[in-house]
């Protein structure tokens, strides 16, 4: 999972290098804390959150299908 | 993809001339060095030129090999890939996936996301901008029919009755479909009301038809969408 998403905001962003995800592991729930350089977090949210929120749609669907629950959180 | 051979003094100049040529980025080709040049001894006898080659990706090579690499992260396997293009539009079919309402979720909306992303990577990687759409075993095409058959007996209501007829709240792109199919009848015009997530077409008889109709008894001059303000009651 945490691949899927590393892969689609590597994508996006302009310095991948500096994309940093951390998988906090819970009972049910997984958090994915992403962190961005100060420029490319706005590509990250995208305009109204849309790129963002369609990146929580693929997530909450492929894990879903897994059985588990997962969040993306990201982190200015 | 374009194979461009290229001759100079070292591998290096070669390529740093080619980018300076067609305004590339590293990131826009590959390239394999067919010959290292060498300067012979002393410059005694002749120095070999180097000898570069340089692969272009087109952008519909690009393109799937994005989805590709999406698609199998999301742990979907697939058949193959279909992509057409007209312009800058390209349509891609992903078709033989074995649980294709998964990909396509809700209403669509997995696919949508999906398409949204695509579009986004794509136009990066891109200079001149692309409209992308994913289809999945031409689902889309279907819906599109379905929702085309629902408008055309709309339509049909509204001519015979000469009352218009609000539809449901749709998305933008279904929106955009039942305008175009409605302009192309003369006889009705399409208008949109609504905020948001709520925007609904309104099919009516055009101007022309209303001035013309030969049932007086129908209200003219309503208007869907239009609430007239109502004045205070004298008196309440």
């Amino acid at each position: 999972m945490k691949e899927l998403i590393e892969y689609i905001v590597k994508a996006l962003v302009d310095d991948p290098s500096s994309i940093d995800i951390k998988e906090v592991t819970g009972d049910k729930i997984t958090i994915f804390e992403l962190r961005a350089s100060k420029g490319d977090i706005g590509k990250v949210i995208g305009k109204r959150g849309r790129t963002a929120s369609a990146i929580r749609t693929i997530l909450n669907a492929v894990s879903a299908r897994q059985g588990k629950r997962a969040v993306l959180e990201i982190i200015e | 993809m374009k194979c461009i051979e290229r001759e100079g003094k070292s591998a290096s100049q070669i390529i740093e001339n080619f980018i300076k040529e067609f305004n590339l980025t590293l990131n826009d080709f590959k390239f394999e060095v067919v010959e290292e040049g060498s300067s012979s001894f002393l410059n005694l006898f002749g120095s070999k030129p180097a000898k570069v080659k340089f692969f272009l990706q087109d952008t519909s090579e690009n393109l799937r090999k994005f989805a590709h690499d999406l698609i199998t992260r999301l742990d979907i396997s697939y058949n193959e890939i279909n992509i057409t293009n007209n312009d800058r539009e390209y349509h891609l079919n992903i078709s033989g996936i074995k649980d294709p309402g998964f990909i396509i979720g809700k209403d669509a909306k997995i696919l949508d996301s999906i398409q949204y992303i695509l579009n986004q990577i794509i136009n990066k990687h891109e200079k001149k901008q692309l409209y992308l759409k994913i289809d999945v075993d031409g689902y889309r095409e279907k819906k599109k029919a379905i929702l085309l058959k629902k408008v055309e007996t709309a339509a049909e209501k509204v001519k015979m009755k000469g009352k218009s007829i609000t539809l449901e709240p749709l998305h933008a792109a279904n929106r955009r479909i039942v305008h175009q199919f409605i302009e192309k009848d003369g006889k009705l015009r399409t208008m949109t009301i609504g905020e948001g997530d709520f925007k609904r077409v309104v099919i009516m008889p055009s101007e022309k038809l209303k001035s013309t109709a030969a049932n007086p008894g129908r209200n003219p001059r309503h208007r869907p969408g239009h609430r007239p303000k109502t004045k205070p009651q004298p008196g309440t």
